[in-house]
């Protein structure tokens, strides 16, 4: 017997719907979403999102010109963990223009990138452009370069470029910009300071690491000291 | 702290569920996963301030999830994508199809803010108080919201209205 009762008939209606929810999330990842909840830092939301002005270009050539570019005159890149935090940075490393970042326990080097971050930007880069690691259950990070449009200039009264989207962060003794994109995805753009040209920034893209974890795989592979951006 | 975390996975536990059938049935599958996720992220964050009937509040925050960080991204809501598929694979099969269809188009004739109204009721399961909660209406303005739906969708299911309905849908669907 057909009930003529319109919410009835549309609350019958959507039971498939409402089947196909249930089924989209199974116990398993049910309890991992809740583990990663109450894992996570409890203060208030903070994140501020700004719209993505950045064109992508990483390649292959510029990047090796700029890691030659910062390494020159400096330290050579010495892995840390970063003052007083106590990550085991023991899982594969992960290259990118010639940097070598540790990333955590457990993470073996990957041939597949972390999501389509580098796809599903604009102008996007050669997906041969990344370099990523991932873990058995589920993590991921992965490293290339942005490179940002607009110049560093050397006179002190112009407009400096816009930053990435995200909030900023120390990493070390660099200026680094955290973007949560959403409950598990975040990413860590690290600006490396190169005066009279385009902005640079390290990407870390990475899937169920914490803020702390993508600093860390960020500082184990840059130098500790920036290079100097001081102009002629 | 501990009291907290036990509190919190209890109203995990409890609502998981009802978040993500609220999210999967206005945005798509993948991205209804990230919303329930996040949902109850801002519920960790803010325990405080949950109620001690978390449902409406939660289902609250997942509309407010939805609206600021997907509404570019997913102009079309699920419902209006699964009904091509529906409508595709359902033919003139058994009553029940029939009936199923029929529902479903007119349903996705009407406006969003009624469409709103009814998928509270009538998937959500939310009585006239927590509705109003999700929506931060009073109760009264829900009721009339509801009252206006309601006979809309009659309406719009009464035979004469059936071509009609049928070709509003579809430019829905593809809005």
């Amino acid at each position: 017997m057909r009930t003529r009762n319109p919410i009835e008939r549309l609350a019958n209606a959507g039971r498939p719907f409402l089947a196909d929810a249930d089924a989209l999330v199974d116990d398993g990842e049910r309890e991992h979403i809740l583990k990663r909840i109450v894992g996570s830092e409890r203060s208030p939301a903070r994140r501020r999102r700004r719209p993505i002005v950045l064109a992508v270009v990483a390649a292959a050539v510029i990047g090796g010109a700029l890691a030659a570019a910062l390494t020159h005159g400096s330290a050579a890149p010495t892995p840390t963990t970063g003052g007083g935090r106590h990550l085991a940075l023991t899982g594969a490393g992960i290259e990118a223009a010639g940097f070598h970042f540790k990333t955590p326990a457990g993470f073996t080097t990957s041939g597949t990138a972390c999501a389509a971050a580098l796809q599903s930007t604009p102008g996007g880069s050669d997906p041969t452009d990344f370099s990523a690691a991932a873990s058995a259950d589920g993590g991921c990070v992965e490293a290339y370069y942005r490179i940002s449009g607009g110049l560093v200039s050397c006179d002190p009264t112009a407009p400096p470029p816009p930053p990435p989207p995200g909030e900023a962060v120390d990493v070390g003794s660099y200026q680094g910009y955290y973007l949560a994109e959403s409950y598990a995805h975040a990413t860590l753009s690290v600006n490396l300071p190169q005066a009279g040209a385009e902005p640079v920034y390290l990407v870390l893209y990475a899937h169920d690491l914490t803020e702390e974890q993508l600093i860390a795989v960020a500082q184990s592979g840059l130098p500790a000291t920036p290079p100097s951006t001081a102009c002629p | 702290m501990a009291d907290d975390r036990e509190r919190f996975e209890r109203i995990y536990r409890e609502n998981f569920r009802a978040v993500l059938r609220f999210a999967a049935t206005r945005i798509d599958p993948e991205r209804a996963k990230d919303v329930a996720a996040e949902t109850f992220l801002v519920a960790w964050r803010r325990l405080d301030d949950v109620p001690a009937e978390p449902r409406a509040w939660l289902l609250g925050v997942a509309r407010k999830v939805i609206a600021g960080q997907f509404r570019s991204q997913t102009r079309r809501d699920a419902l209006a994508t699964r009904l091509e598929g529906e409508r595709d694979s359902a033919g003139d099969l058994a009553a029940t199809v029939e009936d199923r269809d029929e529902v479903l188009a007119a349903f996705a004739a009407l406006r969003e803010r009624d469409r709103e109204v009814l998928r509270l009721v009538a998937w959500d399961g939310l009585d006239a108080a927590e509705a109003a909660d999700v929506l931060g209406v009073t109760r009264l303005a829900f009721t009339v919201r509801l009252h206006r739906a309601r006979r809309r969708l009659e309406r719009a299911l009464e035979p004469d209205s059936a071509t009609p309905q049928k070709t509003r849908r579809h430019v829905d669907a593809h809005s």
